[in-house]
């Protein structure tokens, strides 16, 4: 069949009408298709090790049957968050504060530490949701896989409204959950602090029994409501964790076949460009060959309208925090037989939705002289998203002619496989 | 410049239009009151369903679990409480384009109203007295078996011990000898035990005189001289006579404890019998009264679940759809379970769309194929590959959602929110000698496809413009397609 395939994309590539030159390149379109720094390395380590937490066969059933699994620990993950009990002992004159078993109190009126009732609710929450979250880890039979679970929730919890007004940072991968659940516990009392403080301000000044009964029932409401409101932004996250879990399981072969396309404007008119790409992705690695095709107003000698196809070679290695792109393409026909491109990028990450690129492309006609080598140089930006669009802003230089910048969109047209 | 300044901040637009809120999560929400579905599922989107109770029966539902059945899978999930338990939120499936939910079963289980428990509490309670009432009954009578065994043995003992006691046959024996042995005596004084009787002495002091005239009398008669001969028959008549006293003093006394043994018996043995008579009946009415609490207790059960039943297949209480057989009731009445189904055929036209669809104000096709008029030749076909390529671009707007989803909701075949309008450009842009500066009245079959048609206006003259649109799904599914040559 691969061999069918790469037949079908030659026939494609030598068939079509060629013209030379080019105003713009199309190395960028390869660039942005499915880059690796898209997903970090715990995703990729786990996507290569798919067979190995799914079986070789049935990929899709077992999937859903771990995910199935997944939802009950979930139920228990989310049910976790349950109401305190907020009880005023009137003879003793003691306010106790309950969660899930484990109680705190203080004496009325020595209420100026409340550190440490808080410390045994912090304690309770922490634990409870350190069991939930092993109990899910355990559903995964590799490291990886608990690795991009944890990621993947730490991930959507960031980026949801549960974090918001906090402080979150990144959570160890390699502890089994405790960490993470020790950060979501840590963002809870702190919500539960804000919460308590007026009312324990209340406490203090408040003196006969009636009063400090409805207070406590009113420091009950509040921190009710407080734990309920945090229930579906913590579900919501565990459930775009499960999405992307997914999508990375069902969306990734190590043969992969994508798509691009791409609008670019420069010198006034348009150009577009589409191709596909054939990839073989490891999880520091890929390797692709491609075939393209461009449309444009006009050559940038001849000054007519002019297609060009190309085909190419692309290697791309990354690391943790940035990835490079070498590339080769020879663009054929009858008009500009024999020139190339050769090109060289950089990606990396400014933010953790955002990658940006530097490249320089370099263009040699078959009958341009040394001298005349055209350069592009530009810088890209697009989401990380697999099926993120991608902008590149680049200016070509060359001896004796002055280009205009190139605003070219490219999108990745990526095919589910399943 | 200016046209390039234009298309190059449309460029700018398009990442944002084609990364917009890819998280968001699409909702369906299912209605317990009228068994109603509202919203579609989607493809690449997070779709949850959010099941929302009905309200009298809110603060009482204890889980929630949802079964979805589509195509050959079942997808079967817990839904968690949500805002106190207002809505119960479950993670559907990912859905294909097209793909429907055939159908829906949510099993809801909640606390039942503490009234039914309390009523059945209390015939619980009057069953367990009475049974612990006869339980008790039951010890005392076993008690009292344990008992009637000792008593059982005590007459036995008693039994033997008066035959042992008494030994008159012993003393029948002994008394037989001594008279035979006494009339033997007598009998060589030529002396019938008639007379020797008839002399016998009595053992009062105011009898002995007559004893001794009756004696001398005797002798007399009997010509009985000889002193050794009337002291022997003295001895002799006086021998028998303690023999016979003693006789019959051993017997009267043998014959009173007999007969206090034989009383002793026979109230012993009323007693093992009123026993063994009460064990008999305590078995029977333990029995009887178990069946008739039992009895009470099933029918006040049949009783309240049949309120219950009538309670929560009330359509107007719990929604349209749950029937008797939708109806698990716990044997305690503390909770039940009630399936509600929606198996409702228009499930089945709620297909999974494209997020496209739903948003799809802001639209950029391309257009492989446009047939377009320019001034000084009439319409013809003009391709990405034809003699002067052309790529082509439609930029335009819809007339706002084509889809508001609902319980009654049908894609339909033909709708005006699919309209829009576009201005087809070409790789040209807007330039003097582009050959298609066109708008047209556009309309989106889906995601897509569209067609559009209207006049171009390239050249400074007004022609015929018409088009077939594709977008980037339709790229994705060709891709797809070489993709599947590698599998």
């Amino acid at each position: 069949m691969t061999k069918t395939a790469l037949c079908l994309l030659l026939a494609l590539a030598f068939g079509l009408p060629m013209v030379q030159a080019q105003s713009v390149s199309t190395m960028h379109q390869i660039i942005s298709s499915d880059p690796l720094i898209a997903r970090d390395t715990v995703f990729r380590n786990m996507q290569a090790k798919i067979e190995t937490e799914l079986g070789k066969t049935g990929k899709g059933a077992q999937l859903n049957l771990l995910f199935n699994r997944m939802s009950e620990v979930q139920a228990q993950v989310i049910g976790f968050l349950d109401t305190p009990r907020v009880t005023f002992k009137v003879p003793e004159r003691v306010l106790v504060i309950e969660y899930k078993g484990k109680a705190g109190n203080v004496s009325i009126p020595q209420l100026q530490d409340k550190t440490e009732i808080l410390a045994r609710v912090q304690e309770s929450m922490k634990e409870g949701l350190t069991e939930a979250l092993s109990k899910v880890l355990k559903r995964f039979s590799s490291d990886p896989g608990k690795q991009a679970f944890l990621k993947a929730l730490a991930e959507a919890l960031e980026s949801s409204q549960f974090t918001v007004g906090v402080e979150w940072s990144v959570p160890s991968l390699s502890d089994d959950g405790k960490e993470l659940a020790g950060l979501i516990t840590d963002v809870i009392m702190k919500k539960i602090k804000f919460e308590l403080d007026p009312v324990w301000n209340q406490f203090k000044s408040a003196t006969d029994t009636v009063q400090l009964k409805r207070l406590a029932g009113t420091l009950q409401e509040r921190l009710t409501a407080v734990i309920m409101k945090m229930r579906e932004p913590l579900l919501r996250a565990y459930q775009t964790a499960e999405r992307k879990l997914q999508d990375l399981v069902d969306r990734f072969s190590e043969m992969l076949l994508a798509g691009n396309a791409g609008f670019a404007l420069v010198e006034g008119t348009g150009s577009f460009a589409g191709g596909l790409i054939a990839t073989y992705v490891q999880p520091k690695y890929k390797v692709g060959f491609y075939y393209t095709s461009q449309f444009q107003d006009k050559d940038s000698v001849g000054q007519r309208p002019g297609n060009l196809s190309l085909i190419g070679a692309q290697v791309e290695w990354t690391t943790e925090k940035s990835q490079w792109d070498f590339l080769a393409s020879y663009i054929f026909g009858p008009m500009v037989g024999g020139s190339g491109e050769v090109g060289l990028g950089h990606s990396w990450k400014p933010a953790s939705s955002v990658i940006m690129g530097e490249s320089v492309f370099f263009f040699f006609a078959r009958d341009q002289k040394w001298e005349e080598l055209s350069a592009m140089v530009g810088v890209s930006l697009r989401g990380k998203d697999q099926h993120s669009p991608a902008l590149f802003v680049g200016k070509r230089f060359q001896k004796g002619k002055n280009w205009d910048l190139v605003f070219q969109v490219s999108f990745p047209v990526i095919p589910f496989l399943n | 410049m200016k046209n390039v300044i234009i298309l190059a901040a449309l460029i700018l637009l398009l990442p944002a239009v084609g990364v917009g809120e890819n998280n968001d999560v699409n909702v369906l929400n299912y209605y317990a009151v009228t068994n109603s579905i509202d919203g579609q599922p989607l493809i690449d989107r997070i779709n949850v369903m959010r099941f929302l109770p009905v309200f009298a029966m809110r603060d009482y539902v204890d889980s929630v679990h949802i079964t979805i059945f589509f195509g050959s899978k079942i997808y079967s999930r817990s839904a968690v409480s949500i805002e106190g338990g207002r809505y119960w939120e479950v993670m559907l499936p990912q859905f294909r384009l097209g793909e429907a939910i055939q159908r829906i079963e949510v099993e809801v289980s909640f606390e039942l109203s503490p009234t039914h428990q309390a009523k059945i509490a209390l015939a619980n309670r009057i069953v367990r007295d009475a049974v612990e009432k006869s339980r008790e009954d039951s010890i005392k009578l076993t008690l009292a078996r344990q008992k009637l065994i000792v008593e059982e043995k005590a007459i036995e003992t008693l039994d033997t011990k008066a035959r042992q006691s008494t030994g008159k046959d012993t003393m029948k024996t002994w008394f037989a000898n001594r008279i035979k042995e006494s009339n033997q005596k007598l009998d060589e004084l030529k002396i019938g035990p008639s007379e020797a009787d008839g002399l016998r002495i009595v053992f009062s002091q105011a009898d002995v005189s007559d004893y001794i005239a009756a004696l001398q009398n005797f002798f007399l008669r009997k010509g009985m001289t000889s002193g050794d001969t009337t002291r022997l028959v003295d001895s002799l008549i006086q021998e028998r006579s303690i023999f016979v006293r003693k006789y019959q003093e051993k017997y009267s006394e043998t014959r009173a404890r007999d007969a206090e043994l034989q009383s002793q018996l026979r109230e012993r043995q009323v007693f093992v019998d009123s026993v063994t008579g009460a064990i008999q009946k305590n078995k029977e009415d333990l029995g009887k009264s178990e069946a008739r609490y039992f009895f009470v207790r099933d029918s006040l059960a049949r009783e309240i679940a049949r309120e219950i039943e009538v309670g929560l297949t009330d359509t107007m209480y719990v929604g349209p759809a749950v029937k008797k057989s939708d109806l698990i009731i716990d044997p305690e009445f503390k909770s039940a379970k009630i399936l509600y189904r929606n198996y409702k055929t228009v499930l089945r036209k709620m297909l999974a769309l494209d997020p496209a669809e739903r948003v799809g104000i802001f639209r950029v096709r391309y257009i492989p194929f446009a047939i377009v008029g320019i001034k000084d030749r009439p319409m013809s076909l003009w391709g990405q590959f034809s003699e002067t390529p052309t790529t082509t671009f439609e930029v335009g707007l819809s007339f706002g959602d084509a889809i508001t989803p609902g319980d009654e909701f049908v894609p339909t075949e033909f709708s005006l929110r699919r309209l829009g309008v576009a201005f087809a450009v070409t790789q040209k842009l807007f330039k003097d000698d582009a050959d298609i500066m066109a708008i047209a009245v556009t309309y989106d079959f889906n995601s897509y496809a569209s067609i559009g048609y209207g006049a171009n206006f390239a050249h400074s003259a007004v022609r015929g413009y018409a088009s077939l649109g594709i977008n980037k799904k339709a790229f994705e599914q060709v891709v797809a397609a070489l993709g599947k040559l590698f599998e």
